[in-house]
């Protein structure tokens, strides 16, 4: 059983823990719009930034990042076929270093942030309905990786076997994730009009 | 007789399918109450409480609460009706403890020292005060079932709806549980709890509601609704004097 969910928040007493989360995010976007940017500079210390922040951020932050190595690993595919397509290394390096950095940010941003205290703040800047539907669905991204590994270890723990047919895993993890995240979408609401929330108060 | 809290006049929820899940339902809930609903898998029981939480509208009839219509305003129904899911997991949403216990009270508008004060509070009554700064996924199921419970417990509803309690959780974790029903009971909650252990609870409660394919057919004092009960497939108490089901919650008392 994994007892680190991806992107699920670990309460902390750090820098980045305390800064605002307005602040986080501002700085998310910016860092995400500069390690976009077709610069060899601009990409590099963004790629630096994020990963010094992120491996020197606790351990569960680290453990986060390394679980995502088959993520990586596409990511790098995806750059190796953009350099045999586009015939420039250059691109291909750049382009899977910009989905690790923005990843990496992203992760960074999440597993430090009081989504709360972002919903409070937000709601001021923007309409509060926009800001409760941005928050909860940021709320929803670590459920879809706890349910995905629930349902990959049900299936497991009856001998299943992922690596053999993908057409199957994908019938009988991917469809019952699906279906399962419709019902949870369902229930998050009900669990939040129970509990008072009204759009418009 | 005091004004009922609730009042549910002729109550029919029909599915855009046909199927009457709840049929002609008549009921007052009235404060300082404990009430056991009861009935088997299908019945309709949760399907009803929705109802007075707000999360589900009446297609025939009416369902009031403090004497104002769910239909009008149903905001109103989810401040005066508490309900407290039968899954926890469902039910938490926040990233701490402390962050899941505020959200009701962020959305009823309360200042933020009123907010924090009754975090504290109702975090004491439920004995999670330790846990505050941790993850809601980090924690046991009873533990879970108790944050749930604190965060309804905060918003100070006039009644609580307690839909299987008991569903999942260990012989010490019951205990805990019912004694903190028992607490919520004393300082004058209502309470509603929806269950298929009448062992556990009947003692403690003035009225079991029987519940049978979407309708009422029983209601009244719990000893002269066991036969019901039993009529309608719930497994009653062995012994059939209620009075020796205290048990439970003296044994909850003895450390």
């Amino acid at each position: 059983m994994k007892t680190n969910y991806l992107f699920e928040y670990y309460p902390h007493n750090s820098l980045l823990f305390r800064l605002n989360p307005l602040f986080k995010l501002i700085v998310l976007i910016a860092f995400c719009v500069l390690s976009a940017l077709p610069n060899i500079w601009t990409v590099s210390i963004s790629a630096l930034i994020s990963l010094f922040f992120t491996l020197s951020s606790g351990k569960h932050i680290r453990t986060q990042f390394f679980s995502m190595w088959k993520i990586f690993i596409f990511f790098i595919l995806t750059g190796i076929i953009k350099y045999i397509t586009s015939n420039s290394i250059q691109d291909g390096v750049f382009f899977c270093t910009r989905l690790i950095t923005m990843t990496a940010a992203g992760l960074l941003f999440y597993s430090t942030t009081k989504l709360s205290a972002l919903r409070r703040l937000l709601s001021k800047i923007i309409s509060k309905k926009a800001a409760d539907l941005f928050v909860m669905m940021l709320s929803f991204l670590p459920l879809i990786f706890k349910t995905a590994e629930e349902l990959k270890e049900a299936r497991y723990s009856r001998s299943f076997k992922s690596d053999k047919r993908v057409l199957r895993s994908f019938k009988l993890i991917t469809i019952p994730l699906l279906i399962e995240m419709f019902q949870k979408v369902d229930e998050m609401a009900d669990a939040w009009y129970s509990r008072g929330y009204n759009s418009d108060k | 007789m005091d004004k009922p809290l609730i009042s549910i006049n002729n109550l029919t929820h029909t599915l855009s399918n046909g199927t009457k899940v709840l049929d002609s339902i008549n009921l007052d809930f009235y404060r300082n109450s404990f009430t056991v609903l009861t009935g088997r898998n299908g019945s309709g029981k949760t399907f009803l409480m929705k109802h007075l939480n707000g999360l589900l509208l009446p297609t025939e009839g009416e369902v009031l609460i403090n004497n104002i219509s769910t239909e009008k305003d149903s905001w109103n129904a989810r401040i005066k009706v508490g309900f407290v899911f039968q899954n926890s997991n469902t039910q938490i949403i926040a990233q701490t403890v402390e962050d899941d216990i505020a959200f009701g009270l962020e959305n009823i508008g309360l200042p933020s020292a009123e907010i924090e004060k009754r975090i504290n509070e109702s975090a004491e009554a439920m004995g999670i005060t330790s846990l505050l700064e941790k993850s809601p996924h980090r924690i046991s199921g009873g533990e879970k079932k108790r944050t749930a419970i604190a965060g309804i417990v905060a918003m100070q509803p006039d009644i609580i709806i307690f839909d299987e309690p008991f569903a999942g959780l260990d012989f010490e974790g019951v205990k805990l549980l019912l004694r903190k029903l028992i607490f919520l009971k004393e300082s004058g909650t209502s309470i509603i709890v929806i269950t298929h252990d009448l062992e556990k609870l009947l003692a403690h409660a003035d009225r079991l509601v029987v519940m049978s394919k979407g309708k009422i057919v029983g209601d009244g004092n719990p000893d002269a609704m066991l036969k019901t009960a039993a009529e309608n497939g719930i497994r009653i108490p062995p012994s059939e004097n209620i009075e020796t089901m205290t048990w439970l919650y003296e044994s909850s008392k003895i450390k």
